[in-house]
Protein backbone atom coordinates (compact mmCIF):
# COMPACT_ATOMS: atom_id res chain seq x y z
CA UNK A 1 0.00 0.00 0.00
CA UNK A 2 1.53 3.27 -1.13
CA UNK A 3 1.36 6.05 1.86
CA UNK A 4 0.42 9.18 0.57
CA UNK A 5 -1.45 11.56 1.87
CA UNK A 6 -1.98 15.04 1.26
CA UNK A 7 -0.63 17.11 4.63
CA UNK A 8 -3.09 19.76 3.87
CA UNK A 9 -5.37 16.60 4.87
CA UNK A 10 -3.41 16.03 8.23
CA UNK A 11 -3.71 19.58 9.03
CA UNK A 12 -7.61 20.03 8.26
CA UNK A 13 -7.78 17.03 10.49
CA UNK A 14 -6.21 18.99 12.91
CA UNK A 15 -8.44 21.93 12.82
CA UNK A 16 -11.44 19.30 13.80
CA UNK A 17 -13.05 18.87 9.87
CA UNK A 18 -15.28 15.92 10.39
CA UNK A 19 -15.05 14.34 7.21
CA UNK A 20 -11.61 14.52 6.71
CA UNK A 21 -11.22 12.83 10.46
CA UNK A 22 -13.71 10.35 9.14
CA UNK A 23 -11.97 9.72 5.61
CA UNK A 24 -8.90 8.88 7.78
CA UNK A 25 -10.95 6.26 10.03
CA UNK A 26 -12.04 4.78 6.52
CA UNK A 27 -8.68 4.44 5.40
CA UNK A 28 -6.53 2.93 8.02
CA UNK A 29 -9.39 1.09 10.27
CA UNK A 30 -8.72 -2.06 8.08
CA UNK A 31 -4.70 -1.78 8.41
CA UNK A 32 -5.23 -1.27 12.19
CA UNK A 33 -7.47 -3.91 12.88
CA UNK A 34 -5.84 -6.38 11.46
CA UNK A 35 -2.30 -5.56 12.46
CA UNK A 36 -3.95 -5.61 16.27
CA UNK A 37 -6.06 -9.05 15.71
CA UNK A 38 -2.31 -11.02 14.84
CA UNK A 39 -1.17 -9.24 17.58
CA UNK A 40 -3.93 -9.59 20.19
CA UNK A 41 -5.13 -12.85 18.51
CA UNK A 42 -8.68 -12.38 19.47
CA UNK A 43 -11.13 -10.40 17.14
CA UNK A 44 -13.33 -8.57 19.56
CA UNK A 45 -9.88 -7.29 21.62
CA UNK A 46 -8.90 -6.53 18.67
CA UNK A 47 -11.70 -4.25 17.79
CA UNK A 48 -11.79 -2.86 21.20
CA UNK A 49 -8.22 -1.85 20.56
CA UNK A 50 -8.68 -0.45 17.26
CA UNK A 51 -11.62 2.12 18.37
CA UNK A 52 -8.91 3.05 21.02
CA UNK A 53 -6.45 4.13 18.48
CA UNK A 54 -8.61 6.15 16.79
CA UNK A 55 -10.03 7.74 19.58
CA UNK A 56 -6.00 8.64 20.46
CA UNK A 57 -5.74 9.85 17.35
CA UNK A 58 -8.06 12.40 17.49
CA UNK A 59 -7.07 13.16 20.87
CA UNK A 60 -3.25 13.31 20.02
CA UNK A 61 -3.90 14.58 16.22
CA UNK A 62 -3.10 17.86 17.59
CA UNK A 63 0.39 17.01 18.51
CA UNK A 64 1.07 15.01 14.90
CA UNK A 65 3.89 16.46 13.01
CA UNK A 66 4.60 15.37 9.77
CA UNK A 67 8.16 16.36 9.47
CA UNK A 68 9.06 13.85 12.10
CA UNK A 69 7.01 10.43 10.88
CA UNK A 70 4.65 9.53 8.01
CA UNK A 71 0.80 10.05 8.93
CA UNK A 72 0.40 5.71 8.75
CA UNK A 73 3.64 5.23 10.63
CA UNK A 74 2.47 7.60 13.68
CA UNK A 75 -0.99 6.02 13.84
CA UNK A 76 0.52 2.12 13.76
CA UNK A 77 2.83 3.68 16.52
CA UNK A 78 -0.64 3.83 18.66
CA UNK A 79 -1.05 1.00 17.80
CA UNK A 80 1.74 -1.06 18.80
CA UNK A 81 2.24 0.88 22.37
CA UNK A 82 -1.60 0.04 22.97
CA UNK A 83 -1.12 -3.77 22.50
CA UNK A 84 1.94 -3.32 24.52
CA UNK A 85 -0.04 -2.04 27.37
CA UNK A 86 -3.21 -4.64 26.64
CA UNK A 87 -0.46 -7.11 27.18
CA UNK A 88 1.29 -5.67 30.63
CA UNK A 89 -2.55 -5.98 31.57
CA UNK A 90 -3.13 -9.36 30.91
CA UNK A 91 -2.04 -12.74 32.06
CA UNK A 92 1.45 -13.25 30.58
CA UNK A 93 -0.39 -17.09 29.87
CA UNK A 94 -1.92 -15.96 26.70
CA UNK A 95 1.10 -16.40 23.78
CA UNK A 96 1.87 -19.80 25.25
CA UNK A 97 -1.98 -20.58 25.63
CA UNK A 98 -2.23 -19.58 21.86
CA UNK A 99 0.18 -22.01 20.71
CA UNK A 100 -1.03 -24.86 22.97
CA UNK A 101 -4.02 -24.63 21.03
CA UNK A 102 -2.54 -25.10 18.17
CA UNK A 103 -3.81 -29.55 17.26
CA UNK A 104 -0.64 -31.49 18.10
CA UNK A 105 0.61 -33.81 15.38
CA UNK A 106 0.23 -36.66 18.22
CA UNK A 107 -3.98 -35.86 18.12
CA UNK A 108 -3.85 -36.23 14.33
CA UNK A 109 -4.78 -39.43 11.89
CA UNK A 110 -2.11 -40.79 11.16
CA UNK A 111 -2.57 -40.63 7.95
CA UNK A 112 -2.61 -36.72 7.96
CA UNK A 113 -3.74 -35.14 4.56
CA UNK A 114 -1.72 -31.99 3.91
CA UNK A 115 -3.40 -29.23 5.33
CA UNK A 116 -4.11 -25.82 3.78
CA UNK A 117 -2.94 -22.48 4.97
CA UNK A 118 -5.57 -20.13 6.53
CA UNK A 119 -6.08 -17.57 8.91
CA UNK A 120 -6.14 -19.30 12.04
CA UNK A 121 -2.92 -21.51 11.27
CA UNK A 122 -1.11 -18.72 10.06
CA UNK A 123 -1.80 -16.83 13.58
CA UNK A 124 -0.92 -19.59 15.53
CA UNK A 125 2.50 -20.09 13.87
CA UNK A 126 2.88 -16.23 13.99
CA UNK A 127 2.58 -16.77 17.62
CA UNK A 128 5.49 -18.48 17.48
CA UNK A 129 7.81 -15.94 16.16
CA UNK A 130 10.01 -13.35 17.89
CA UNK A 131 7.41 -10.15 18.24
CA UNK A 132 9.30 -7.97 15.78
CA UNK A 133 9.45 -10.53 13.11
CA UNK A 134 5.79 -11.19 13.65
CA UNK A 135 4.86 -7.47 13.36
CA UNK A 136 7.10 -7.00 10.26
CA UNK A 137 5.15 -10.21 8.36
CA UNK A 138 1.67 -8.49 9.18
CA UNK A 139 2.86 -5.13 8.21
CA UNK A 140 4.42 -6.23 4.78
CA UNK A 141 2.52 -8.70 3.75
CA UNK A 142 -0.65 -8.41 5.51
CA UNK A 143 -1.04 -4.69 6.30
CA UNK A 144 1.14 -3.81 2.77
CA UNK A 145 2.99 -1.45 4.35
CA UNK A 146 6.43 -0.64 2.59
CA UNK A 147 10.09 -1.16 4.06
CA UNK A 148 10.69 2.36 4.65
CA UNK A 149 7.31 2.56 7.02
CA UNK A 150 8.52 -0.45 9.17
CA UNK A 151 11.44 1.01 9.78
CA UNK A 152 9.99 4.12 10.69
CA UNK A 153 7.66 2.37 13.51
CA UNK A 154 9.71 -0.35 14.41
CA UNK A 155 12.20 2.23 14.97
CA UNK A 156 15.22 0.20 12.84
CA UNK A 157 16.92 0.31 9.61
CA UNK A 158 15.26 -0.76 6.20
CA UNK A 159 18.58 -3.03 5.87
CA UNK A 160 17.82 -4.39 9.40
CA UNK A 161 13.80 -4.69 8.53
CA UNK A 162 15.51 -6.40 5.50
CA UNK A 163 17.01 -9.31 7.54
CA UNK A 164 14.07 -9.57 10.11
CA UNK A 165 11.94 -9.89 6.87
CA UNK A 166 13.93 -12.82 5.73
CA UNK A 167 14.71 -14.48 8.91
CA UNK A 168 10.86 -14.15 9.65
CA UNK A 169 9.92 -15.81 6.20
CA UNK A 170 12.12 -19.22 7.01
CA UNK A 171 10.84 -19.58 10.52
CA UNK A 172 7.56 -19.10 9.42
CA UNK A 173 7.95 -21.72 6.29
CA UNK A 174 10.08 -23.75 8.87
CA UNK A 175 6.87 -23.98 11.29
CA UNK A 176 4.73 -24.87 8.37
CA UNK A 177 6.86 -27.19 6.76
CA UNK A 178 6.43 -29.06 10.66
CA UNK A 179 3.33 -28.65 10.83
CA UNK A 180 2.82 -30.30 7.12
CA UNK A 181 0.62 -27.24 6.06
CA UNK A 182 1.02 -26.36 2.79
CA UNK A 183 1.32 -23.14 0.88
CA UNK A 184 0.91 -22.29 -2.82
CA UNK B 1 22.35 -7.53 5.96
CA UNK B 2 22.89 -10.55 3.40
CA UNK B 3 22.82 -9.98 0.17
CA UNK B 4 20.67 -12.46 0.34
CA UNK B 5 18.13 -10.15 2.47
CA UNK B 6 18.22 -7.83 -0.86
CA UNK B 7 17.48 -10.54 -3.03
CA UNK B 8 14.32 -11.31 -1.33
CA UNK B 9 13.73 -7.97 -0.80
CA UNK B 10 13.98 -7.44 -4.52
CA UNK B 11 11.98 -10.87 -5.44
CA UNK B 12 9.02 -9.43 -3.25
CA UNK B 13 9.02 -5.69 -4.62
CA UNK B 14 8.34 -7.24 -7.66
CA UNK B 15 5.49 -9.12 -6.57
CA UNK B 16 4.06 -6.14 -4.56
CA UNK B 17 4.33 -4.41 -8.30
CA UNK B 18 2.26 -7.52 -10.03
CA UNK B 19 5.02 -9.14 -11.48
CA UNK B 20 5.55 -12.30 -11.17
CA UNK B 21 8.92 -12.93 -8.84
CA UNK B 22 8.91 -16.56 -9.26
CA UNK B 23 10.55 -16.08 -13.40
CA UNK B 24 13.27 -13.92 -12.89
CA UNK B 25 14.45 -16.74 -10.64
CA UNK B 26 15.67 -19.68 -12.59
CA UNK B 27 19.19 -21.03 -12.66
CA UNK B 28 20.08 -19.20 -9.50
CA UNK B 29 21.56 -21.16 -7.08
CA UNK B 30 19.29 -19.53 -3.89
CA UNK B 31 16.51 -19.52 -6.54
CA UNK B 32 14.82 -22.57 -4.57
CA UNK B 33 14.80 -20.56 -1.41
CA UNK B 34 14.14 -17.63 -2.64
CA UNK B 35 10.90 -18.67 -4.54
CA UNK B 36 9.42 -20.76 -1.60
CA UNK B 37 9.62 -17.76 0.66
CA UNK B 38 8.29 -15.07 -2.34
CA UNK B 39 5.51 -17.93 -2.64
CA UNK B 40 4.85 -17.78 1.24
CA UNK B 41 4.67 -14.17 1.64
CA UNK B 42 2.19 -14.19 -1.62
CA UNK B 43 0.13 -16.43 0.00
CA UNK B 44 0.05 -14.82 3.26
CA UNK B 45 -1.15 -11.87 0.98
CA UNK B 46 -3.85 -13.51 -0.32
CA UNK B 47 -5.77 -15.27 2.70
CA UNK B 48 -9.23 -13.45 3.30
CA UNK B 49 -7.88 -11.88 6.73
CA UNK B 50 -10.31 -10.60 9.35
CA UNK B 51 -11.88 -7.29 9.09
CA UNK B 52 -14.08 -5.01 10.84
CA UNK B 53 -17.99 -5.60 9.64
CA UNK B 54 -19.84 -2.26 8.23
CA UNK B 55 -22.13 -1.59 11.27
CA UNK B 56 -18.82 -1.86 13.45
CA UNK B 57 -16.94 0.45 10.99
CA UNK B 58 -20.30 3.29 11.52
CA UNK B 59 -20.52 2.76 15.01
CA UNK B 60 -17.10 3.16 15.05
CA UNK B 61 -16.87 6.32 12.89
CA UNK B 62 -19.64 8.27 14.47
CA UNK B 63 -18.01 7.71 18.17
CA UNK B 64 -14.71 8.87 16.93
CA UNK B 65 -16.00 11.82 15.13
CA UNK B 66 -18.39 12.55 18.39
CA UNK B 67 -15.30 12.52 20.19
CA UNK B 68 -12.94 14.54 17.82
CA UNK B 69 -16.24 17.35 17.65
CA UNK B 70 -16.04 17.06 21.65
CA UNK B 71 -12.39 17.44 21.88
CA UNK B 72 -12.25 20.87 19.12
CA UNK B 73 -15.26 22.26 21.41
CA UNK B 74 -13.34 22.20 24.33
CA UNK B 75 -10.15 23.87 22.75
CA UNK B 76 -12.41 26.57 21.25
CA UNK B 77 -13.97 27.19 25.14
CA UNK B 78 -10.68 27.34 26.67
CA UNK B 79 -9.38 29.85 24.68
CA UNK B 80 -9.79 33.24 26.90
CA UNK B 81 -13.13 35.22 25.78
CA UNK B 82 -12.90 37.94 24.12
CA UNK B 83 -13.64 41.05 26.55
CA UNK B 84 -13.94 45.10 26.38
CA UNK B 85 -17.22 47.50 27.62
CA UNK B 86 -18.66 50.23 25.25
CA UNK B 87 -19.00 52.27 27.80
CA UNK B 88 -19.85 55.98 27.53
CA UNK B 89 -20.09 55.49 23.79
CA UNK B 90 -23.06 57.86 23.84
CA UNK B 91 -20.52 61.00 24.90
CA UNK B 92 -18.78 60.16 21.39
CA UNK B 93 -21.62 60.20 18.72
CA UNK B 94 -20.39 61.96 16.48
CA UNK B 95 -17.18 60.10 16.15
CA UNK B 96 -19.59 56.95 15.60
CA UNK B 97 -21.49 58.34 12.89
CA UNK B 98 -18.49 58.54 10.95
CA UNK B 99 -17.18 55.05 12.28
CA UNK B 100 -20.61 53.55 11.18
CA UNK B 101 -20.44 55.11 7.54
CA UNK B 102 -16.61 53.59 7.26
CA UNK B 103 -18.21 50.14 8.40
CA UNK B 104 -20.81 50.38 5.81
CA UNK B 105 -18.18 51.56 3.33
CA UNK B 106 -16.18 48.56 4.26
CA UNK B 107 -19.33 46.08 4.12
CA UNK B 108 -19.86 47.28 0.60
CA UNK B 109 -16.15 46.95 -0.53
CA UNK B 110 -16.26 43.08 1.38
CA UNK B 111 -19.30 42.45 -0.63
CA UNK B 112 -18.05 43.18 -3.45
CA UNK B 113 -14.88 41.49 -2.60
CA UNK B 114 -16.67 38.39 -1.66
CA UNK B 115 -18.15 37.65 -4.76
CA UNK B 116 -15.07 38.40 -6.69
CA UNK B 117 -13.01 35.92 -4.43
CA UNK B 118 -15.59 33.54 -4.21
CA UNK B 119 -15.18 32.64 -7.65
CA UNK B 120 -16.96 32.59 -10.58
CA UNK B 121 -20.75 30.95 -10.86
CA UNK B 122 -21.00 27.37 -9.78
CA UNK B 123 -17.45 26.80 -9.00
CA UNK B 124 -18.15 25.83 -5.33
CA UNK B 125 -20.59 22.91 -5.91
CA UNK B 126 -20.52 20.09 -8.56
CA UNK B 127 -24.04 19.15 -10.47
CA UNK B 128 -25.18 15.91 -10.47
CA UNK B 129 -25.81 14.33 -14.02
CA UNK B 130 -26.75 11.37 -15.74
CA UNK B 131 -28.12 9.86 -12.45
CA UNK B 132 -29.37 6.43 -12.52
CA UNK B 133 -30.14 4.08 -9.58
CA UNK B 134 -29.74 5.62 -5.71
CA UNK B 135 -28.07 7.86 -5.33
CA UNK B 136 -27.35 9.19 -1.71
CA UNK B 137 -25.17 11.97 0.03
CA UNK B 138 -24.02 12.78 3.87
CA UNK B 139 -23.21 15.90 5.31
CA UNK B 140 -21.66 13.69 8.39
CA UNK B 141 -21.16 10.04 6.76
CA UNK B 142 -23.12 8.77 9.28
CA UNK B 143 -24.91 5.55 8.85
CA UNK B 144 -28.25 7.26 9.27
CA UNK B 145 -27.84 10.92 7.69
CA UNK B 146 -27.95 9.84 3.63
CA UNK B 147 -30.31 11.43 1.88
CA UNK B 148 -31.31 10.86 -1.65
CA UNK B 149 -30.81 12.89 -4.41
CA UNK B 150 -30.61 13.32 -8.13
CA UNK B 151 -30.30 14.45 -11.60
CA UNK B 152 -29.19 18.65 -11.48
CA UNK B 153 -28.98 18.57 -7.46
CA UNK B 154 -25.67 20.27 -6.11
CA UNK B 155 -22.89 18.82 -4.02
CA UNK B 156 -20.37 20.76 -1.98
CA UNK B 157 -17.09 20.47 -0.13
CA UNK B 158 -17.25 18.54 2.95
CA UNK B 159 -20.12 16.27 1.09
CA UNK B 160 -20.35 12.57 1.08
CA UNK B 161 -21.47 11.35 -2.12
CA UNK B 162 -22.53 7.21 -2.92
CA UNK B 163 -24.14 4.85 -5.60
CA UNK B 164 -26.43 2.03 -4.75
CA UNK B 165 -25.94 -1.39 -6.67
CA UNK B 166 -26.78 -0.66 -10.23
CA UNK B 167 -26.24 3.05 -10.15
CA UNK B 168 -24.63 5.35 -11.70
CA UNK B 169 -24.22 9.42 -11.00
CA UNK B 170 -22.12 11.97 -13.27
CA UNK B 171 -20.50 15.13 -11.24
CA UNK B 172 -19.71 18.07 -13.34
CA UNK B 173 -17.30 20.88 -12.31
CA UNK B 174 -17.82 24.02 -13.06
CA UNK B 175 -15.25 24.39 -16.31
CA UNK B 176 -16.50 21.60 -17.95
CA UNK B 177 -14.26 18.52 -15.53
CA UNK B 178 -16.26 15.54 -14.63
CA UNK B 179 -16.30 12.10 -12.79
CA UNK B 180 -18.67 9.06 -12.95
CA UNK B 181 -19.22 6.93 -10.12
CA UNK B 182 -19.44 3.36 -11.05
CA UNK B 183 -21.90 1.15 -8.58
CA UNK B 184 -21.02 0.93 -5.00
CA UNK B 185 -19.11 3.78 -5.28
CA UNK B 186 -17.80 5.85 -2.05
CA UNK B 187 -16.84 9.69 -2.70
CA UNK B 188 -15.83 12.11 -0.32
CA UNK B 189 -15.80 15.84 -2.10
CA UNK B 190 -13.20 17.16 0.59
CA UNK B 191 -12.77 20.60 -1.46
CA UNK B 192 -14.40 21.93 -4.59
CA UNK B 193 -13.70 25.26 -5.20
CA UNK B 194 -12.45 27.80 -8.31
CA UNK B 195 -11.69 30.50 -8.94
CA UNK B 196 -11.45 33.40 -12.02
CA UNK B 197 -9.59 31.83 -15.32
CA UNK B 198 -11.14 28.68 -15.13
CA UNK B 199 -8.62 28.00 -12.07
CA UNK B 200 -10.32 24.48 -10.52
CA UNK B 201 -9.42 23.26 -7.32
CA UNK B 202 -10.79 19.80 -6.36
CA UNK B 203 -9.77 17.11 -3.77
CA UNK B 204 -11.64 14.03 -3.66
CA UNK B 205 -11.35 11.25 -0.80
CA UNK B 206 -12.28 7.86 -2.41
CA UNK B 207 -13.47 5.25 0.49
CA UNK B 208 -14.13 2.69 -2.09
CA UNK B 209 -15.85 2.12 -5.58
CA UNK B 210 -15.11 3.25 -8.95
CA UNK B 211 -14.46 6.24 -10.54
CA UNK B 212 -14.08 7.34 -14.32
CA UNK B 213 -12.40 10.83 -14.43
CA UNK B 214 -11.94 13.54 -17.40
CA UNK B 215 -10.26 16.47 -16.33
CA UNK B 216 -10.45 19.91 -18.63
CA UNK B 217 -6.55 20.77 -18.95
CA UNK B 218 -6.14 22.77 -15.88
CA UNK B 219 -5.33 26.42 -15.94
CA UNK B 220 -2.60 27.83 -14.02
CA UNK B 221 -0.23 26.97 -10.77
CA UNK B 222 -3.39 26.95 -8.62
CA UNK B 223 -5.29 24.34 -10.47
CA UNK B 224 -5.26 21.01 -8.54
CA UNK B 225 -7.13 17.91 -9.43
CA UNK B 226 -6.45 15.73 -6.73
CA UNK B 227 -8.11 12.21 -5.84
CA UNK B 228 -7.60 10.33 -2.69
CA UNK B 229 -7.76 6.41 -2.82
CA UNK B 230 -7.01 3.62 0.01
CA UNK B 231 -3.79 2.64 -1.83
CA UNK B 232 -2.55 6.12 -2.85
CA UNK B 233 -3.02 9.08 -4.68
CA UNK B 234 -3.84 10.55 -7.95
CA UNK B 235 -2.92 13.95 -9.60
CA UNK B 236 -3.98 15.23 -12.63
CA UNK B 237 -1.88 18.80 -13.79
CA UNK B 238 -2.60 17.57 -17.19
CA UNK B 239 -5.39 16.56 -19.51
CA UNK B 240 -6.12 13.21 -18.51
CA UNK B 241 -8.54 10.87 -18.06
CA UNK B 242 -8.11 8.83 -14.89
CA UNK B 243 -9.61 5.51 -14.09
CA UNK B 244 -8.88 4.44 -10.37
CA UNK B 245 -10.04 1.42 -8.80
CA UNK B 246 -10.36 1.65 -4.75
CA UNK B 247 -9.96 -1.37 -2.08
Amino acid sequence: MLEVLNPSLIRRAQEGEAVVVGALYERYQRGIFRYLYYRVGDHHTAEDLTSEVFLRMVEKLSNYNDQNLSFQAWLFQIARNLSIDHYRKMSVQQDVQLEDDFPERGNEPLEMVAQELTVEKLRHALVKLPENQRDVIVMRFIVGMPIGEVAEILHKTEDSIKGLQRRALLALRDTLVEWEVTHV
Amino acid sequence: MSKQDDRLEERLSVLEEGGQAEKSMVGNSNSSELKSLVSLAASIRNLPHPELDQQTIQTEKRRILSASREINRSKRNSKPAESGGITGLWLFVPAAAGAALIVLMVFVLAVGAGLYFSGPSGAQAAVLTGAVGVLEVSDTGYADDWLPVADGDKVHSGQRLRTGDESWVTLEFFDGTNVTLNPNTDLVLSKVSGDWGKVLQVELIQNGGETYHQVVPLQGDRSTYQVFTPTGELTAGIPIAIYCRSL
